[in-house]
């Protein structure tokens, strides 16, 4: 394990947050009927998740189970650019800014409808952004890349208002015959305005990102078909890691579960509550959406965050542990003013 | 506009390194593949990671299948061009501390070609992407921001493309002999001195997505090909122009590298500039999305003097591009 470089307090703040899911909705009693051999309460049981939010028709997927993701665009309701389009409509209205007023548009896709011009491109034309823009990958822990990323930079050398979008549709790549895949993915986006010198609601208070390519093949979206991955290997590294992430930010910041808040990434519910279990963080200050909504890859942390954006109290810390495919992983510490 | 506001760290280019699709192909095979009107100077030649005999037999018209006509894929080429500039650096892949990648055509959108690359070199350091225009311009403007404690010792750069895997040789028009597929790689460092120091280095997007230029997942790549050449040469020129007008450039000892232009796209470029020495790259093997501008620094290298100041010009038709000026060691 290497990590970016020695670590240093960035000092950013997060000064608005925005999320958005498709409409369509698929329920473990709609997997069931699938007869993929799988039962609703088998998939409740074993992974926490009842529903997760989709861009595909059900018709659809009872019909074709999406055995070509070629044809799934032609169906979707909705696509990472337009989901990641609303969810940085409503983080540009938090921030209460413009995008006029944006500096640099960061943008992670783990499923493009097109690689050129990126996904960063075609959101800043769609937001009327005219400063740069870019996609900055590494599917799941990309709340932690995004912001350990900018905290790099010399402050001076960073615009007042960076704009970042994680956004995904996995659904659309999801081969509805395999049972465990089809329970597990949702679609949805997340965006968060970040300044380097702007006070904000949140301010970041430490952030890691690391990554062991090594182990890369594990977790796979093939651009023309189905993803993929070595589930078992992938769980208990994401358990283990979340829980080293979580430990190291409990022992440098003297983490009170009593009153600060835990984030992990949002890959299913019974992972979850292994983690916070290991770490004895209370239901109360456990925060997730993945029940409801399914695993939205690098969006689905920052959804969380974005979903309970005014609930967030003076002085709350809120520890966030992203992990997932590169094998990638990371944290983010943040304090609300 | 400016990416960044200031360049805040010095770093070295220590190696760089360039590669190419497996197969060669001539204007007679363009015109045995059924592009008659193709105009591809006699001793050019595009490269192709496609298997040559699966292209004349399929002519790639289902770009869905195209893994089946090839054994090397982007990520292949990627470190080719990586091994090449880590030895040209003079390290071995174990020191360097992080990765970062651009492909415009990966044949898995996850995990990153960063992390693809990283893989393959054995390595368990950070990696990523930074997509959208292609190395020197983005990679390069973002890295000389960076704070120098958070700078790792050695990072690896790494662009490429194969372009010509998205397209339908059957159908396509002219972007069928007008591409190649191909990957560039440097090894940059804050701590070491190396052969090129970057002076400065931008990048800019327009404003405007739908271009020139379309890659999409399931369909053939998109190239307007009837106005392709005068944007590119127009966002070059305004590159060129930038790096010139900042930082005062003049006399001999100005170089121009242009990525993805012709001989004479570059001579016209360079003369608008009074710069009297260029290169370029597509002349020779095509458009390479954004790889080209190390190409043509490569065409120049020979000629380079201590003191010369290299400008490398890198732009994707429509919405993006960039420069980053060097000072040779």
């Amino acid at each position: 394990m290497t990590q970016t470089a020695n670590r240093r307090a960035p000092e950013l703040s997060i000064l608005g947050m925005g999320f958005a899911h498709p409409v369509g909705e698929i329920t473990n009693e709609f997997l069931e009927k699938l007869e993929v051999g799988t039962t609703a309460e088998w998939i409740t049981e074993k992974i926490g998740i009842r529903t997760r939010k989709t861009s595909l028709p059900i018709e659809y997927i009872s019909k074709t189970r999406n055995q070509r993701p070629h044809d799934a665009i032609s169906v979707a309701t909705d696509t990472s650019m337009t989901l990641g389009l609303r969810a940085a409509e409503m983080a540009l209205e938090r921030a209460g800014i413009k995008a006029g007023e944006v500096g640099l548009l960061l943008v992670n896709a783990c499923t493009p409808c097109a690689t050129s011009p990126t996904e960063s491109h075609r959101l800043a034309e769609a937001l009327g952004i005219e400063a740069p823009a870019h996609d900055l990958f590494t599917a799941c822990p990309v709340f932690a890349l995004h912001i350990d990323y900018l905290a790099n930079f010399e402050s001076e050398a960073l615009p007042d208002y960076v704009l970042c979008i994680s956004t995904a549709t996995l659904t659309q790549h999801v081969n509805y015959n395999d049972r465990s895949d089809g329970a597990i993915w949702g679609d949805g986006a997340g965006a968060w305005v970040i300044s380097p010198r702007k006070p904000g609601k949140l301010k970041v208070l430490d952030s890691t990102y690391h990554s062991d390519p090594s182990r890369s093949q594990a977790v796979v979206v093939d651009t023309w078909g189905h993803f993929k991955q070595d589930g078992r290997a992938v769980r208990d590294f994401s358990v283990r890691q979340t829980v080293r992430l979580v430990k190291r930010m409990e022992e440098e910041f003297k983490l009170d579960w009593s009153r600060d808040i835990f984030i992990g990434h949002q890959a299913n519910l019974t992972m979850l509550q292994q983690i916070t279990g290991n770490r004895e963080i209370p239901e109360s200050n456990h925060w997730y959406n993945v029940a409801e909504v399914g695993n939205q890859a690098g969006a689905g942390a920052p959804i969380v965050l974005a979903q309970r954006w005014h609930e967030i109290k003076p002085d709350q810390r809120i520890a966030i542990a992203v992990v997932g495919a590169g094998l990638s992983w990371g944290s983010v510490l943040l304090q609300a003013n | 506009m400016n990416i960044y506001r200031l360049v805040t760290l010095v770093l070295n280019i220590l190696g760089i390194g360039t590669a190419f699709g497996q197969t060669a192909l001539e204007k007679s095979d363009f015109e045995r593949l059924g592009i008659p009107n193709c105009s591809l100077a006699v001793g050019s030649i595009r490269r192709s990671a496609l298997h040559r005999d699966y292209l004349f037999l399929t002519k790639n018209a289902d770009i869905d299948g195209v893994i089946q006509g090839t054994n090397q894929s982007p990520t292949d080429i990627c470190l080719a061009a990586a091994k090449i500039a880590i030895a040209q650096a003079g390290i071995s892949a174990d020191q360097l501390g992080l990765v970062i990648g651009d492909c415009s055509t990966p044949w898995q959108t996850t995990p990153s070609e960063g992390q693809r690359v990283a893989d393959r070199l054995g390595l368990k350091v950070p990696s990523y992407d930074i997509g959208g225009g292609g190395l020197v311009p983005q990679h390069l403007a973002s890295l000389s921001r960076w704070r120098i404690d958070r700078t790792p010792e050695y990072i690896l750069l790494v662009s490429g493309s194969t372009p010509t895997s998205r397209i339908n040789f059957e159908k396509g028009g002219d972007e069928r002999w007008h591409f190649c597929d191909a990957a560039a790689a440097c090894v940059v460092s804050s701590k070491h001195r190396g052969k090129l120091t970057v002076l400065d280095a931008e990048s800019a997007f327009h404003g405007k997505a739908e271009g020139s230029f379309v890659v999409d997942q399931f369909l053939p790549l998109i190239a307007k090909l009837d106005n392709f050449p005068q944007q590119l040469e127009l966002l070059t020129a305004d590159m060129c122009a930038k790096a010139v007008f900042k930082h005062k450039l003049h006399g001999a000892h100005v170089v121009l590298a242009c990525g993805e232009a012709s001989s004479g796209m570059a001579a016209r470029v360079a003369q608008g500039q009074s710069i009297s020495r260029f290169g370029s790259s597509f002349d020779d093997n095509g458009h390479m999305i954004s790889a080209g501008c190390f190409f043509a620094y490569e065409r120049i290298a020979h000629t380079l003097k201590v003191g010369d100041r290299v400008i490398l010009v890198q732009a994707l038709p429509g919405f993006v591009s960039g420069y980053a000026l060097c000072e040779v060691n």
